[in-house]
């Protein structure tokens, strides 16, 4: 734990909400970051304490964020925070807690092959499409829009809720009660006792036998040494009504300990979904010493080394864990709710709660536009292959093509990912469209939003991206991949909703060739340009807007304080 | 969400494990193979000067001053030979090998300056009327040299150098016995004279070697005192060992019942010394078959295993591996027990005609005997210690040296008090004691070998 940054809390005195904060807010900048901020800033009245979880301290320079007056409390806990121990003593270590433990990893995994779906579904996580032609962009696997109807079927195939919650809450207890009482204790006997070696050695032998047990070794202990950071942490943190966590992993973790040992209750909200998020960035990790072997076969992650899937089982241990304690459990749109519910939520507290915008930022900016609509394309994002720019690039030619003089913007950081930010540069020299497509770097979006014609998102993974709400309330269409909930910003999500019209279009997956026919139709036909811009921004006002979200976070934090006195 | 990088696993994995302790093999172990060149040639010295020399005085008081400056620099450079073992070891394996002649030179200019200093202020302060200044002189510049001999002859065998060592000390012992009794009627000055020529021929025979295997840029560097690479309990490991192996030895020298008075402060006990010094000869046996078992067999099958585990073996294989490294210690240890007590047996039944061969008076035979079976057991517990720095279990091994340390002074003390029936027993049941207690403790280090390589 580092302290002396921020307000604290005396002892004995109480917080309303405390936000528990996994790299994001307040020392990375991010759009969770900013919604987090405009959550407090808009609930003046609630005194949020705000623990936050990094890597390492070396990464967290400087707040990000002016913290407002009702932050009452900032604590900062990280990962990589192990204990050095002077003198390692041998220990036999605790046969109650290791007991608990095994029968607590047998639950997460058993539970665990219910959340996966049978191998007959073509591969299992519908985010892989093993079998199912995967299409690879730029080294993700795209992860198409089958995702709902495998949701749907998961649904009505396997068995749900309490039951399996039941069980999971039981096996939990103990260990969570070991933990919070003694976390240190339980750290040094997972880290040295004979009872924990016999534990990994058990779990080696029933299921990774083949693989180097020194990878294995390494691998059980880099993901468990965080939670007992996080069960120190949980001793530490002030006394709070409410315990608000912005995902699941080890935040989420360290929510379900403080929900158990102190009986108060636990917020989830997840922007992204968090074990879906790591699984892409477990894939590419090169840290992973692993053999792919395409012939493996497990729980229908083939062709997924062993210690990738182990890791990536990891992390959906630990969202089923945060599920099980967590109410209500809040997403953005209805595909990731049913993620969740596909994940070991208990369907009944799960909700849909979007986020809004500050449309007063925005709306003086369709005064600022000139007459008729500009030949200008805008991808605002980072330059990094989620976003996949290089579809952004291909969708100019097409344009260009088209409508000779269109220009594409590309406005966002390149710092993230150079390597890849080269290649972009490269694919624009390469198809001949220097001069078409520029690269404008990071840049304030009131600034760019009144020049451009269209708001266009390739991305390949987005939750609800406030890009395409900001566009809409500035008075600009948008032409976006089916991701996330985009269709529904643009299409309109419920029957009044769609009965405002489309704002815009929507395209495949990395399809140069439709984002651009769809963008020089909106261009070219000036009256189904205009109707698009009207429906975005009546879209946005009608359901998108920072006053109705705060509102709904209010009553949220209401039924949660009320339900602890 | 800005997720939360992996770092971690960086953080956590150790430095891989180290196969270096072969190096360790072990500073106390070469000293006992040019211990035994030593104690041949003083011997020499001693039963020449005896039939030929006219002053039979002043050689019991060159082998009782050689024998106290044999122990005084042993313990002393202990303090730096292990320290310094495993930081040319860690070198070494590092493949840094440009780092060694700088630390050499520095751990030297250490060494002569504190033994130096030690040995000045001992000589002006314990020495009254301990004869003219040149005998002071010779005393403080055979204590150094002794001092940085150990500390070279312990780079040698960290180098694998036995054979060299051995050869140089071969001639620095020639050296030395020609030149003692060439001086003989110089009295115990001269011989001791001759003794400092041939040990600073050996020094500096030894330097050049160094120096000819290791080129360098740099000159000076006390990179080997850096907190992050140096393992302080080594120093007082080398240091309690020494001093544990002597502790009798002195507690007898230090009781006037059982010791004449030299010169100052150096005595020397008639009924104690020459039984024990010949028992040292009999470890020839078990440490050739220490060597031999422990540098080939066990060797290989530590490197085996440790491989296995950096290479990322499977948990089945790294237990196959395990067992044989387990049985290779135990084939070692077994055989060091077979053949000294092979040894020994046969000692404990020629033990007269042994005495009769260095004309010792056979009312020793008592004592030689059981000096015989102590010995014997130091060898054994040379072995286990071996074992036991290979594994890397050093604080193991410092608290049995100062388990060692503790049992033969109380029991030597014991021993002086029961009466001279049960002198050499303080020794010999301390020893044992020690060695027994070692060999139950690496036992159970083995059987939990994988959880303490592992876990540790």
């Amino acid at each position: 734990m580092k302290t002396g940054r921020g307000p604290k809390l005396r002892p004995g005195e109480v917080a309303d909400v405390t936000l528990l904060l996994e790299g994001t807010y307040p020392f990375v900048s991010g759009g969770v970051s900013s919604w987090v901020h405009q959550i407090i800033r808009g609930l003046p009245e609630i005194r949020f304490s705000l623990v936050f979880i990094g890597g390492s301290p070396d990464k967290t320079e400087k707040l990000r964020y002016e913290l407002p007056p009702n932050v009452v409390h900032l604590e900062e806990h990280y990962l990589s925070d192990v204990p050095k121990e002077q003198r390692v003593v041998a220990r036999r270590g605790d046969e109650a807690f290791h007991q608990h433990a095994r029968a607590l990893h047998d639950m997460l995994a058993s539970v665990g092959t219910v959340a996966t779906p049978p191998a007959s579904w073509s591969g299992g996580w519908p985010s892989m499409g093993q079998q199912r032609a995967p299409r690879r962009v730029s080294g993700f696997v795209a992860s198409g829009s089958t995702f709902e109807s495998l949701a749907q079927a998961s649904r009505e195939v396997l068995p749900q809720g309490p039951a399996r919650g039941g069980a999971l809450a039981e096996a939990l207890t103990p260990v969570v009660s070991a933990m919070t009482k003694n976390p240190h204790g339980c750290e040094r006997d997972f880290l040295f006792s004979e009872r924990s070696w016999e534990m990994i050695t058990e779990r080696y032998e029933s299921g990774a036998r083949e693989h180097s047990f020194l990878e294995y070794f390494w691998c059980v202990r880099s993901m468990h040494t965080p939670l007992f950071v996080m069960a120190r942490a949980a001793e530490s943190i002030p006394p709070s009504r409410a315990f608000h966590v912005i995902s699941t992993g080890f935040a989420g973790f360290l929510g379900m300990l403080l929900n158990r040992a102190r009986n108060v209750p636990l917020i989830l909200t997840e922007h992204g979904i968090y074990t879906k998020e790591r699984r892409i960035e477990l894939l590419q990790a090169s840290w992973i010493k692993d053999e792919d072997l395409p012939g493996e076969s497990f729980g229908g992650m083939s062709g997924i080394g062993h210690f990738r899937q182990m890791w990536i089982r990891f992390f959906e241990a630990l969202g089923t864990m945060t599920y099980a304690a967590a109410n209500p459990i809040i997403s953005l749109y209805e595909g990731n709710r049913a993620r969740q519910v596909q994940d070991g939520a208990d369907r009944s507290r799960t909700r849909v709660l979007v986020n809004g915008i500050d449309i007063a930022r925005f709306a003086p900016l369709r005064a600022k536009r000139t007459q008729g609509v500009p030949r200008v394309l805008g991808l605002i994002g980072r330059v990094v292959p989620i976003k996949d720019i290089k579809t952004f690039i291909r969708t100019m030619r097409v344009v260009a093509q088209e409508l000779p003089g269109t220009e594409g913007w590309i406005v966002g950081p390149e710092e993230e990912d150079p390597n890849y930010a080269a290649e972009c540069h490269d694919l624009v020299k390469g198809l001949g469209l220097t001069g078409v497509v520029k690269f404008l770097g990071f840049q304030k979006v009131e600034d760019i939003l009144p020049k451009l014609g269209l708001n266009v998102l390739t991305s390949i993974s987005e939750a609800q991206p406030l890009v395409v709400l900001e566009a809409f309330a500035a008075g600009v269409p948008c032409v976006s991949s089916d991701v996330g909930c985009c269709r529904e910003l643009i299409e309109g999500a419920s029957e009044q909703d769609r009965a405002i019209g489309t704002a815009g279009s929507i395209v495949k997956i990395a399809d140069p060739e439709a984002t651009g026919r769809a963008a020089v139709e909106l261009l070219k036909d000036e009256r189904a340009w205009y109707a698009a811009q009207k429906a975005g921004i009546t879209r946005v006002e009608r359901y998108y807007t920072q006053a109705q979200m705060i509102d709904r976070y209010r009553a949220v934090y209401q039924g949660a304080l009320g339900s602890n006195g | 969400m800005a997720g939360i990088g992996f770092e971690l696993r960086q953080h956590l994995q150790k430095e891989s494990y180290t196969d270096l302790f072969r190096a360790y093999l072990v500073a106390g172990v070469v000293g006992s193979g040019p211990w035994l060149i030593s104690i041949c040639s003083l011997l020499l010295i001693n039963f020449w000067g005896h039939s030929h020399s006219r002053d039979p005085e002043a050689i019991t008081q060159f082998s009782a001053t050689v024998t106290h400056l044999m122990a005084t620099s042993l313990v002393v450079s202990g303090l730096v030979q292990l320290l310094f073992t495993r930081y040319v070891a860690d070198r070494i394996f590092q493949k840094n090998a440009d780092a060694i002649v700088p630390n050499l030179f520095g751990v030297l200019l250490l060494t002569v300056i504190g033994t130096g200093t030690l040995g000045s202020m001992v000589s002006l302060l314990l020495f009254p009327e301990g004869g003219h200044l040149a005998f002071r002189a010779l005393l403080v510049t055979g204590f150094v040299l002794l001092c940085n001999t150990w500390v070279l002859t312990v780079l040698f065998s960290g180098m694998k150098a036995y054979r060299t060592v051995v050869v140089i000390f071969l001639g620095g012992y020639a050296v030395t016995v020609a030149a003692s009794l060439a001086l003989a009627a110089y009295g115990a000055g001269g011989y001791l004279a001759g003794f400092c020529l041939g040990h600073g021929l050996m020094f500096f025979c030894m330097l050049v070697m160094v120096l000819r295997q290791y080129p360098s840029q740099r000159f000076i560097a006390f990179d080997f005192l850096d907190k992050k690479r140096v393992f302080p309990e080594l120093a007082i490991t080398g240091c309690l060992f020494n001093a544990a192996v002597w502790a009798d030895k002195f507690i007898f020298w230090w009781n006037p019942v059982t010791s004449e008075s030299l010169i100052g402060p150096i005595r020397y006990s008639v009924v104690y010394d020459i039984p024990i010094f010949v028992a040292y000869l009999s470890i020839i046996p078990g440490m050739a078959v220490f060597f031999v078992r422990i540098e080939t067999d066990f060797a290989e099958s530590y490197d085996l295993y440790y491989t296995a585990v950096r290479q990322g073996e499977t948990l089945n294989e790294l237990r196959r591996l395990r067992n044989g490294l387990v049985e290779a210690a135990r084939a070692g240890i077994y055989d060091i027990f077979r053949i000294q007590g092979l040894a020994v047996a046969v000692l404990l039944l020629i033990g007269s005609k042994v005495l009769n061969l260095f004309r010792i008076p056979p009312f020793y035979l008592y004592l030689f005997r059981i000096d015989v079976v102590g010995v014997g057991f130091q060898v054994v517990l040379l072995g286990l210690f071996t074992i036991l720095f290979y594994l890397d279990y050093r604080k193991l091994v410092l608290y049995m040296c100062a388990f060692f340390l503790v049992a033969n002074v109380v029991l030597s003390l014991v021993s002086l008090q029961l009466g001279p029936r049960f002198y050499g027993f303080g020794f010999a049941v301390a020893v044992a004691l020690t060695s027994v207690l070692t060999l139950g403790l690496l036992s159970r280090k083995l059987d939990r070998l994988d959880y303490e390589t592992f876990m540790r």
